[in-house]
């Protein structure tokens, strides 16, 4: 659906994106994670033709963004950074001259408008002026404005930015629910808004891409190897030791309490190495008992650190 | 043209839907009107030869007014990047904006109509000639200080330095030709800048002399400050 290849941006001498490339495929529901100023917004304005890339081509479908910049447009709703709307007018109004830009047909502008106004729950403010309107509710009626024409393509530049917990819940469903049907490119640098809505996460840091993947590839891939958890009942500075004697362990940590003779511990194994049937067989011959065993799987947010961090 | 129409149509309602719209117009047909009258009974002509030598001076420090906001304001609020992801081309953006600031332009000149009515009432032999080579000339010079505005307008995203920079530009370019700075040029540059200037021609149709040369000269400043203002916007070189 949208193919970006070898992109190269740059703002006078300063290089903001490096040889990007990546592809988005139809009903793919995509998250751009990176911190702030790693390219993500300027990415995503290269691919609604708002800016001309340095060198590097985006196709979406068969057309050249750069060749065609119109057709692309068309196909794409796209919500800016902070969502700027023309303040000056009414809801209602700023909706009707979208649709009518958009090349609606006059007599379906109006059906149009009343859908969106229910898919985005614009129905109390629908005749108030856009600067009168909360930060939540400008949020929907940017998304109302991205959607009126029906796009196969949805970019949204940081959706959810300043939305308290239950709007931004809200807009998350919505964006799954769209999702469905559409392909939608969304960027933040809020980690559980990717892992609650994107099937797929491409995370950019300084101009590069430096991981992507499902949530679960990324976790599995980037965090080296996967680091055991085990709750035991028996005398701490013993367990310590008889696992640290263990073949294959490299590290044992200490990590919480429960009483005064469970502790929870975290293993570390060497690279690749299975050591649970091995350390169950220890905790039993020492006439200990294994309360919770579990495999640590290293959450998003350490692998985000690990690559966007040096 | 729907998408012109359609931008026209919302920058227009933009002006009279704010208070400024209102306010502008007061303070054109007072101040035009004033200077007018003030000599108007004295002189006991009926003719508004005075009113449209004022007028060029009045636009120069109204026209930046209306322009200054046209592309800047949309920079700074960030909308630009809402429109510019819409499908429109660049110029039909340009063209919009500069035909709803002349639509305001020429709503002003409309309503300055009573003044040639009532120069009508009052004088026994009114030359029709000047005051419709007058209005024709006005519409033109503020035409072509709206298509410079844009274009300053295209370039940054402060509406006061937009305005500052228009109306000095204005300036400049409306004095080129007067004699006080031609005295001092040897003879072929001072023929280039009289030929430059926005005011000498301005003088010639405002006395009903309606030469192509001068239509020209206003058609092209006009097309060059538009087309301009298209690169500027197409170079797209905000953040």
């Amino acid at each position: 659906m949208i193919s970006v290849k070898n992109l190269t941006k740059k703002f006078g001498q300063h290089l903001v994106l490096d040889n990007i490339s990546f592809s988005v495929h139809q009903g793919e529901v995509v998250g751009f994670l990176g911190p702030n100023a790693a390219g993500k917004t300027t990415t995503m304005r290269i691919i609604t033709g708002l800016l001309a890339p340095t060198s590097g081509s985006v196709k979406v479908g068969e057309v050249d963004v750069s060749d065609d910049s119109l057709t692309v447009r068309k196909k794409i709703g796209y919500l800016a950074e902070n969502c700027p709307l023309y303040d000056e007018m009414k809801v209602f109004e700023f909706l009707g001259f979208i649709a009518e830009i958009r090349g609606i047909q006059k007599e379906k502008i109006n059906e149009r408008i009343k859908e969106m106004i229910k898919i985005c729950g614009l129905e109390k403010v629908i005749n108030q002026p856009i600067s009168e309107l909360s930060k939540g509710y400008r949020q929907r009626v940017g998304l109302a404005q991205t959607m009126i024409h029906n796009p196969e393509i949805l970019i949204l530049d940081e959706p959810t930015s300043g939305l308290d917990p239950n709007q931004i819940a809200e807009i998350r469903t919505l964006i799954k629910k769209l999702g469905r049907d559409k392909t939608v490119i969304l960027s933040t640098h809020i980690l559980p808004e990717v892992q609650a809505t994107c099937s797929r996460i491409i995370i950019i840091n300084e101009g590069k891409i430096v991981g992507q993947g499902t949530p679960e590839e990324l976790s599995q891939k980037e965090a080296g190897a996967e680091k055991i958890y085990v709750k035991i009942r028996g005398p701490k500075e013993e367990v310590v030791g008889k696992l640290r004697e263990m073949e294959n362990v490299v590290r044992v940590d200490v990590k919480d309490k429960e009483a005064s003779d469970i502790y929870g511990y975290e293993i570390e194994p060497k690279e690749d190495m299975d050591l649970r049937e091995y350390l169950s067989l220890t905790v039993m011959h020492n006439n200990w008992s294994i309360l919770e065993f579990r495999k640590k799987v290293a959450s998003l947010e350490e692998v985000f650190r690990k690559l966007t961090v040096k | 043209m729907k998408n012109i129409y359609l931008i026209f149509k919302k920058e227009l309602a933009n002006y009279f839907n704010s208070a400024i719209a209102y306010i502008f117009m007061v303070v054109f047909l007072l101040a035009s009107s004033w200077l007018f009258f003030q000599g108007f009974f004295i002189a006991g002509q009926a003719s508004m030869r005075s009113y449209f030598f004022y007028l060029p001076w009045i636009f120069l420090f109204l026209m930046p007014a209306l322009t200054m906001r046209l592309i800047a304001e949309e920079k700074k609020s960030g909308t630009i990047e809402l429109l510019l992801t819409l499908p429109i081309k660049d110029w039909e953006v340009i063209l919009a904006k500069f035909f709803s600031a002349l639509a305001f332009l020429a709503v002003m000149l409309i309503l300055s109509l009573p003044i040639p009515l009532i120069i009508f009432r009052l004088g026994t032999v009114v030359d029709l000639g000047p005051i419709v080579g007058g209005y024709l000339g006005s519409l033109l010079v503020g035409a072509a200080f709206l298509a410079l505005g844009l274009f300053i307008s295209t370039l940054n995203k402060n509406q006061i330095i937009s305005f500052v920079l228009a109306l000095a530009a204005g300036f400049f370019i409306f004095i080129l030709g007067v004699d006080f700075v031609l005295m001092s040029m040897p003879g072929f540059l001072a023929k280039i800048l009289s030929f430059l200037c926005l005011g000498s021609h301005f003088e010639n149709i405002a006395k009903g002399v309606i030469d192509t040369r001068d239509l020209i000269y206003y058609f092209s400043f006009i097309y060059l400050f538009l087309y301009l203002s298209e690169k500027a916007l197409a170079a797209r070189s905000w953040k």
